[in-house]
């Protein structure tokens, strides 16, 4: 047998087997709207519970009363008021604790999902860029970017079709570009758009943008500055139109068509200085402890330092899938990030990680694997490294009950606090901050 | 990183057929196969989030595999029947007719990467075999696809 007869028996057999009817998408999508109807069933019936059981003046004002931070077995105290951060919710713009702003539009990015940063403030804190969304939440729609002026109190589009944003004082703003602006859910043929673009760079807010990437467009998410390096997530596609040109992973981008993959699946937190990033790397064979946390200079990819996973298991033997989860935070010594309804903070030195901390969030309902709590994306308030914030979601998936709350911790005297609660979870809730470092000129 | 939902429906638009062959091949019920996959797609929207690295299409297969498992109560294993039943061919008669000539192990493999459309890893697993002695079958059961239809153009 030649090479070219094998080659036109594999094709033949690519072909052999019959058509088969049946595939139904949208019966697929009332599934799993059925599921999900039972498990709010049950979450309506837990909340039932709750408001029983505690009364109501206690349920209604502050969360504080009935959220609980916990260290081991040990219960964290509350004080009296912690600090204000900067928050959108829904179409507010919050800061100590008050709206301070109407947004043109509210914050949306239903195809980033809510764990990104989606409310990127300038490097001198003038302007916030945030995500929203024109058209039907569940149709066609175009990811949109837009930036409010603080000063001039200026809400005006940044760009339509776009999405994931990072902000660097002297390398400017870069985000993901969509070839197609709008995205539709059941494209006829073709690329879904929205989803699918190249990065672009700008050095300012009125420069013209250079495309980063290359090659056919891919799902690529802009995560942030890492020093003069754009830190770039590029996920598989399985859109046989839509091969990028890069192999799914995380990406240090150092100018247009400069890469140089990073030894991480995902990237979590940035060094103040921007030359080192903390990311999770799987391992394989895949299973449990098969991944680990690790310390990567971006100048040329060294893992510096691992931390595997079965350390946080034995802190956290209840959850199911313990892992080190993003986005995370970095200041001075320390790393927080979170998994499931935990806040873990990481010490992390020159070759060195070790979990420091775990903060749980005790809630007086049992924990659902679905639907929360969950603790997301952690950030230093200030330049200390011992104030942090994080957004904790319950029932995320529900659109008329469940809620958001934002809870402080000072991470060295072990008191957190938890913020009022924000409901409906329908308009999202987000601490406005930056990720990318260093924000300031050496 | 997390899926987008419309990258779910790609896969599906694009492996709905294997997957229910599949399924069919384990559990020989081919409204089960249905169901199975439909469920096990629904879970895969719901669940996106908890999708980490790899490869989406590997990950969702595993949700279809235990809803199918569910939905037999546990019992999981190929039912030759209804490979037999499977191996059949519109498309191109002559070589359903070579492949269900092979040996069992062989005609096994080829059914599950080209009706079934799986990976090496997953006939592998299916199989309780190394992904290498599935590589060797699949050459091997080429070696004699291309005698047994070589031998039937001369026969003719």
């Amino acid at each position: 047998m030649t090479l070219s007869d094998d080659h036109s028996l594999v094709g033949r057999l690519e072909r052999v087997a019959d058509p088969i009817e049946g595939a139904d998408w949208l019966d697929v999508r009332r599934r799993a709207r059925r599921s999900r109807l039972g498990a709010l069933a049950l979450v309506a019936a837990a909340l039932l519970t709750l408001a029983v059981a505690i009364p109501a003046s206690g349920l209604d004002a502050k969360v504080a009363e009935w959220l609980r931070i916990s260290e081991g077995d040990d219960v964290v105290p509350t004080p009296a008021r912690g600090p204000a951060i900067s928050f959108v919710y829904g179409d507010r713009l919050h800061a100590g604790g008050k709206p301070v702003a109407r947004l043109r539009a509210s914050r949306l990015a239903p195809l980033l999902g809510t764990k990104p940063p989606l409310a990127v403030s300038s490097p001198d804190g003038r302007y916030v860029v945030y995500h929203t969304w024109a058209g039907r939440l569940r149709g066609a729609g175009a990811p949109t970017l837009r930036v409010y002026d603080r000063r001039t109190k200026r809400d005006r589009l940044l760009e339509r079709g776009a999405q994931s944003f990072a902000w660097h004082p002297r390398r400017g703003l870069a985000y993901m570009r969509a070839t197609k602006p709008v995205y539709r859910p059941e494209p006829p043929r073709g690329l879904p758009g929205g989803g699918y673009g190249h990065v672009v760079v700008r050095p300012s807010l009125e420069g013209a943008a250079v495309r980063w990437t290359h090659g056919p467009p891919g799902q690529y998410q802009v995560l942030g500055w890492a020093g003069p390096d754009l830190l770039v997530a590029v996920a598989g596609s399985n859109l046989q139109v839509a091969q990028p040109s890069l192999a799914p992973g995380v990406y240090a981008f150092a100018g247009p068509r400069r890469n140089r993959r990073l030894p991480m699946a995902d990237a979590l937190a940035i060094s103040p200085d921007g030359r080192r990033i903390v990311g999770a790397a799987s391992l394989e064979p895949a299973g449990p402890g098969s991944s680990e946390l690790r310390l990567v200079r971006v100048r040329d990819g060294r893992v510096l330092a691992t931390l595997g996973r079965r350390a946080l298991a034995r802190l956290l033997p209840d959850q199911e899938f313990p892992r080190f989860d993003g986005p995370g935070a970095w200041a001075g010594k320390r790393v927080v990030l979170t998994s499931a309804d935990a806040i873990v903070v990481v010490a992390v030195g020159a070759r060195r990680l070790a979990i420091e901390r775990v903060f749980r969030v005790r809630l007086p309902i049992e924990r659902n694997r679905y639907l929360g709590p969950w603790a997301y994306a952690p950030v230093f308030i200030g330049r200390s490294s011992n104030l942090v914030a994080v957004r904790i979601d319950l029932a995320r998936r529900d659109e008329t009950s469940g809620f958001s709350v934002f809870v402080t911790c000072e991470i060295d005297v072990r008191t957190c606090r938890g913020g009022r609660r924000l409901s409906p979870p329908t308009r999202w809730a987000a601490i406005v901050h930056n990720p990318s470092r260093p924000l300031r000129h050496p | 990183m997390t899926l987008a939902p419309v990258e779910i429906e790609a896969i599906y638009q694009r492996r709905y057929a294997g997957f229910r062959r599949a399924v069919r091949a384990l559990t020989g019920d081919d409204q089960l196969a249905h169901d199975a996959v439909q469920e096990g797609f629904a879970q895969a929207l719901r669940k996106r989030g908890q999708f980490r690295a790899g490869s989406p299409e590997a990950w969702i297969w595993r949700i279809v595999l235990r809803k199918a498992s569910d939905l037999r109560r546990g019992e999981h294993r190929l039912v030759p029947a209804a490979i037999e039943r499977e191996i059949s061919s519109e498309q191109d008669p002559e070589l359903a007719d070579a492949i269900r000539k092979l040996p069992p192990r062989r005609r096994l493999v080829v059914f599950l990467r080209y009706y079934a459309d799986l990976p090496y890893a997953e006939i592998a697993r299916l199989c309780g075999i190394s992904e290498g002695t599935v590589g060797a079958a699949l050459a091997a059961a080429h070696a004699d696809l291309a005698d047994s239809l070589a031998s039937e153009e001369v026969d003719a």
